[in-house]
């Protein structure tokens, strides 16, 4: 006891964070350019003069290409310079600015949030002796919680609530309360906040922990009408209507049948889109309005006409800037606009001006960006892997890395919508070893589901264009496949080494393992090629790559050799340094 | 067990008719185990023993438990009772230890047995003994540590004076006036501070005339324990005439009992101390006014003594103006902070890039200030207990990574891509210094760079030890020194052979490194390119060396409350005792930095 009053006494003027304070700290993260010291341009210089070196010194290692293209250059004719033109005035230019480049700082603090609008930030820093500072918001990468609100494996009323999938990727759990001809009306668990959702944004609803068999049932392939899975096991389908009688039931009318249902039965309601409804209206009053060319109206106009000339508009689809809230215990909508506002959070999203979230409820806020945050979840495809052991033991090794509750499993074979519902929500797409994939499943996948490998190039590409990161653990042969054909190579499989090491570029993953590392079990290398970028090179010099990374769109794939059939702590760091990497080192 | 079950069901059914007669346990509470915080099953105390589990135990009852001292356990003041010898036990001890040596080998024999069965700390003696000893009895005394290491005796008698209090004080004054005599109080410095403290608890107003007595003993050790608790009680050493024969090291004790319960008439003694010609009474007497006042005025004990004057004259000042009165208890060393916790900073990944040990080598599992340094760096690590942070650095030299954890693991600032390869420190107002090559600059929360300072010689490795008051270690110039917030140099130490990785222990004593003098022929195996050197606080005496065996660096060394060294190498974590000897391999990976709290 005297301790204590010691150190209470004796150590006020600390920054003494009680884990109370920690639910009020916020650790804001920011990345700012900076002009390089002169030290850093001076060892910049030195590296690269070393590269130099030991460049010419391999020159008799040189391919038959270059040494064509290096005998061109010794003559003073016109070749010559077109050659130094397109090659050393660039290499030069590249040098100069490799050396001189800005230095990418990344920082983070920690504080508390007095207020937010739409261009600043107003933050106390917990360092800053209580100085509160405006940050504009452009400069924001990120506004996290400091201490997750839910700790990981803590039971929450979570069994109790709804997931409410939006179209535009975001997701709301919560209790759907009150229904009506525009709005969902979903209140957060143990607060009194109710967040409108518009009728025409929800994909699908669904209970967290279904109540009735609704895993196991076949719902209907109904387009156009809304489905209801009931915890008493019927399913409705039919048009979505507000009931006559109370505001927490819902009708589904059909033109035989019409049913209301208290929303605390429900289990699944999918909603149909409207895109998709408006179509088949359209496509249907088409068919009404025969257009009959007799010889009064003449043979429509072929396209002779100059001014109707359908010129090719080339449609270039602008990066669509938006801000991530994460929601606590889980959940994310995506806003065009923030505020705080008192305790709330005012969004402008959905379609709505103000969507008030309670900022208790809110565990991250990421600026600007289309990507998604580092607390989404890592998405787990065992579609083709041995179910039993590389499946299994791959989620082993992230056990105790990664929170349970941030990984999500899917077993599908083809990207189907409940894949691409969790393809959405995730920020990494691992697929462990793909043991059981062969290219004629894809075909028959294709005959039956008309769903082979362009769907998935589809989806992974989508995946990667929204900033998601893809990693592929120890394809091989027909697995390689799969990555080629899905336009994410060229891939193929490279000398093996009985051991490997992390390069110099492979450092940005932040892995600090010096020295060799053993290979575990059963390991596979690659051969080195363009657009890949080896992190992870076999031992000795060879061709072979074991960690490989490169950039499609916005986002990377990577591969690594290692199955995970075995495994120890070394690999199991890296799978995690790979889950984690962000493209910037 | 049965009866057990039996009394729990009785009591679920008791609860569940709302027979409580109190309010159930919050099912929120938690214990600490191992310096950490574990949750606690509600529902289980329906016992006496069960009840017992539920008691708060701090990381040093924890310690206790460990190694099989359980503070809980019914047997625990017996068991911690034979930690503290009798003065016939004392003799029997020494005896024993001589006839290893005899040249009698049924005695040698004998001795050994008996030698390694004692349930009170001897390591230390067994120790010294090996000093100026034969080959023989070196080996044996060797053997016999190596059977009794695992005890962790010295430990135990260290928790358990810490744990003491006036329900369980677990010995007399007069057995840890006999112990204390064993042991050398410069040494076991940290030690020395629990046994105090310990002494005090125990005394009352009847052992006056045993302490006055003890003032005059030979030990060094009782003699300021002597002196301590008369201070604690507010007592002055002997009578007026008699005060002007003391030393300052016991002039220094007793202002340091005062201290220790908050008497008045502590202040002024310490400030006369300011200008002892003893640097450790100099040391110690500065740090005891840093934490009455909080406040630091500058002073320094091994600066120059025109520094020191100028510092002293500031205390004056400022100590003047103000009654001598009665204040908060001030104390030095771990116990006063009590975490008892190891930070071991690895190279490699396994498990983590730091991890977290007690003090008695046991890893504490979900330490949360472990976990998130392990999440960034820990090449070097520096803690600041009045600002209540830790700071981190390492990378590559000038684009490296600097982050700082409150003491409990929230990150409260990170940076990467900052040119920070020598360390960083935190500055008020939320400024950090950041060292690499010849510079230190000064950026604030955003990375903006504010000043810099331009030293002569590069600098390997930079920390702060006090507001105002840098560590900079120069290899190639074989210097360490320390510099002011301008940059200026105000202290140094020169002519070491390529220093590494120093920093200053709480007692003012300096730990470096320094590689081992070639000896111009061909190295055996086993030789150590590196050695690890402990320096008086002014850095011209060389009170420990030690030369781990085989390695070629050493990264990182700290000083356990045992009064052994760990020391981090390429090679592992070892633990070596103050003579120098590795008796635990703690960790068998490369080590970064290391830390204990």
């Amino acid at each position: 006891m005297g301790l204590r009053i010691f150190l209470l006494l004796f150590f006020p003027t600390g920054i003494a964070i009680s884990s109370e304070e920690d639910d009020e700290l916020w650790r804001l993260e920011m990345t700012i350019e900076q002009e390089p010291i002169p030290e850093l341009i001076q060892l910049r210089k030195e590296i690269s003069d070393k590269e130099k070196k030991n460049q010419s010194s391999q020159d008799s290692s040189k391919t038959m290409k270059e040494k064509i293209l290096s005998f061109l250059k010794e003559f003073p004719e016109k070749i010559a310079p077109a050659l130094k033109n397109n090659n050393e005035s660039k290499q030069k230019s590249i040098e100069r600015d490799s050396i001189d480049g800005s230095v990418s700082v990344e920082l983070s603090m920690s504080g508390k949030v007095h207020s937010i609008d739409k261009e600043y930030l107003m933050f106390e820093p917990a360092l800053g002796s209580e100085k509160k500072i405006k940050v504009p918001i452009n400069k924001i990468t990120s506004l996290s919680r400091q201490l997750a609100k839910v700790k990981d494996g803590q039971d929450h009323s979570e069994g109790d609530d709804f997931r409410v999938m939006l179209r535009d990727g975001s997701e709301v759990l919560g209790d759907p309360v009150e229904f009506t001809a525009e709005s969902l009306i979903v209140a957060f668990s143990e607060t009194r906040a109710r967040i409108p959702l518009p009728i025409n944004e929800i994909i699908r609803i669904e209970r967290d922990r279904p109540i009735g068999n609704v895993d196991k049932l076949l719902l209907p392939d109904s387009p156009r009408r809304h489905i209801a899975a009931l915890a008493t096991g019927e399913i409705l389908a039919g048009q979505l209507l507000p009931s006559v009688d109370s505001e927490k039931w819902l009708r589904i009318s059909s033109p035989i049948l019409s049913a209301e249902v208290p929303l605390s039965v429900l289990d699944v309601l999918l909603f149909p889109d409207p895109d998709s409804a408006i179509a088949d209206v359209e496509l249907e009053l088409a068919d009404e309005i025969n257009v009959v060319e007799d010889g009064n109206n003449g043979t429509p106009n072929s396209g002779n006409d100059e001014s109707l000339e359908v010129v090719d508009i080339e449609v270039v689809e602008s990066p669509v800037i938006r801000n991530l809230v994460a929601l606590s215990p889980s959940g994310m909508i995506w806003a065009d606009e923030l505020e705080l506002r008192g305790s709330d959070l005012v969004l402008s999203a959905l379609g709505m001006d103000e969507l008030l979230v309670p900022m208790s409820r809110v565990e991250s806020l990421s600026f600007g960006h289309e990507g998604l945050p580092a607390s989404a979840p890592v998405l787990v495809w065992g579609g083709y892997t041995d179910e039993d052991d590389e499946y299994v033991k791959t989620i082993d090794a992230l056990s105790g890395r990664i929170p349970s509750r941030k990984i999500i499993q899917s077993k599908s074979k083809v990207p189907d919508p409940q894949f691409m519902r969790n393809l959405r929500r995730s920020r990494v797409l691992l697929i462990p070893e793909m043991e059981g994939f062969k290219r004629a499943l894809m075909k028959i996948a294709m005959e039956q589901k008309g769903k082979g490998c362009p769907a998935w190039s589809l989806a992974l590409r989508g995946f990667l264009k929204r900033g998601g990161n893809i990693i592929f653990l120890s394809p091989t042969s027909e697995g390689l496949s799969f990555i080629n054909e899905c336009g994410l190579g060229p891939i193929r499989s490279g000398p093996a080494g009985r051991s490997w090491e992390i390069t110099d570029e492979g450092r940005k993953l932040g892995i600090n393992v010096e020295g060799m590392i053993k290979n575990v079990n059963a390991s596979h290398y690659y051969r080195k090629s363009a657009p890949w970028e080896v992190w992870g090179a076999a031992q000795g010099g060879a061709d072979g790559a074991i960690l490989l990374g490169r950039q499609v769109d916005r986002g990377w794939v990577m591969v690594f050799g290692s199955d995970f059939y075995q495994s120890n702590d070394t690999i199991k760091e890296i799978l995690f340094r790979l889950i984690q990497f962000n493209g910037r080192g | 067990m049965r009866i057990l079950r039996c009394q729990f069901l009785v009591l679920i059914l008791m609860a569940s008719l709302g027979a409580w007669a109190v309010p159930p346990p919050d099912p929120a509470g938690v214990e600490v185990v191992g310096g950490v915080e574990a949750s606690v099953e509600p529902d289980q105390a329906s016992s006496d023993e069960e009840a017992k589990e539920d008691s708060p135990l701090g990381p040093s009852d924890s310690i206790l438990r460990d190694i099989g001292f359980d503070p809980l356990s019914k047997d625990y003041k017996d068991r911690v009772k034979s930690l503290f010898l009798d003065s016939d036990q004392l003799k029997s001890a020494l005896s024993l230890i001589a006839d290893l040596d005899n040249d009698d080998f049924r005695k040698r024999n004998e001795a050994s047995r008996k030698l390694a069965m004692i349930e009170a700390p001897i390591e230390h003696m067994l120790s010294e003994s090996r000093k100026d000893s034969t080959i023989e009895m070196g080996r044996r005394v060797q053997g016999i540590l190596n059977v009794r290491i695992k005890k962790r005796l010295i430990d135990a008698l260290y928790h358990a004076s810490v744990r003491s209090g006036e329900n369980s004080a677990p010995c007399s004054i007069e057995s840890l006036i006999i112990l204390a005599s064993t042991f050398d109080s410069e040494t076991y410095w940290e030690l020395m501070r629990s046994l105090e403290i310990a002494a005090a608890k125990v005394s009352v107003e009847q052992d006056r005339a045993l302490l006055e007595k003890g003032l005059s003993n030979k030990s060094q050790a009782v003699r300021e324990i002597c002196s301590f608790v008369l201070g604690y009680m507010g007592i002055q050493n002997g009578s007026e005439n008699e005060t002007s024969g003391l030393t300052d090291d016991l002039i220094l004790a007793n202002a340091r009992g005062r201290s220790a319960s908050g008497k008045k008439g502590a202040t002024k003694i310490l400030l006369d101390l300011l200008s002892s010609d003893n640097i450790r009474v100099r040391q110690e007497s500065g740090a005891l006014l840093r934490i009455i006042f909080q406040t630091d005025l500058g002073f320094a004990a091994y600066d120059s003594p025109d520094l020191r004057e100028i510092a002293t004259g500031r205390w004056s000042n400022y100590i003047n103006g103000k009654e001598d009165d009665s204040h908060w208890p001030a104390s030095l060393g771990m116990s006063s902070r009590g975490q008892f916790r190891v930070i071991v900073g690895k190279a490699d990944s396994k498990g983590g890039a730091a991890l977290s040990y007690t003090t008695s080598g046991k890893k504490i599992e979900n330490d949360r200030l472990a976990a998130s340094i392990s999440g960034t760096v820990s090449d070097r690590m520096v803690f600041d207990y009045v600002e209540g942070n830790v700071v981190v650095s390492g990378g590559s030299e000038l684009e490296s990574r600097v982050a700082v954890f409150s003491l409990k693991g929230t990150e409260l600032w990170a940076a990467s891509g900052v040119p920070a390869g020598a360390g960083a420190a935190l500055l008020p107002g939320g400024q950090m210094a950041i060292a690499s090559g010849f510079n230190v600059r000064v950026i604030d929360l955003f990375g903006n760079a504010l000043r810099s300072w331009k030293i002569s010689s590069k600098i390997n490795s930079f920390s702060r030890l006090r507001p105002g008051r840098f560590m900079c270690v120069h290899t190639d110039e074989g210097t360490i020194a320390e510099y002011d917030f301008d940059g200026d140099q105000i202290w140094k130490v020169s002519g070491m052979n390529r220093p590494r990785n120093a920093f200053r222990l709480e007692n003012g004593n300096i730990l470096t490194v320094v590689d081992s003098e070639s000896k111009g022929v061909e190295e055996e195996p086993t030789s150590s390119q590196a050695e690890l050197l402990e320096l008086s606080p002014d850095g011209q005496q060389t009170l420990l060396r030690i030369k781990p065996k085989g390695v070629k660096t050493i990264s990182s060394s700290a000083r356990l409350p045992n009064g052994n060294t760990l020391v981090g190498t390429e090679k592992g974590l070892a633990e070596y005792t103050p003579d120098g000897y590795a008796i635990k391999v703690w960790l068998k990976s490369p080590i970064l930095s290391l830390h204990v709290d």
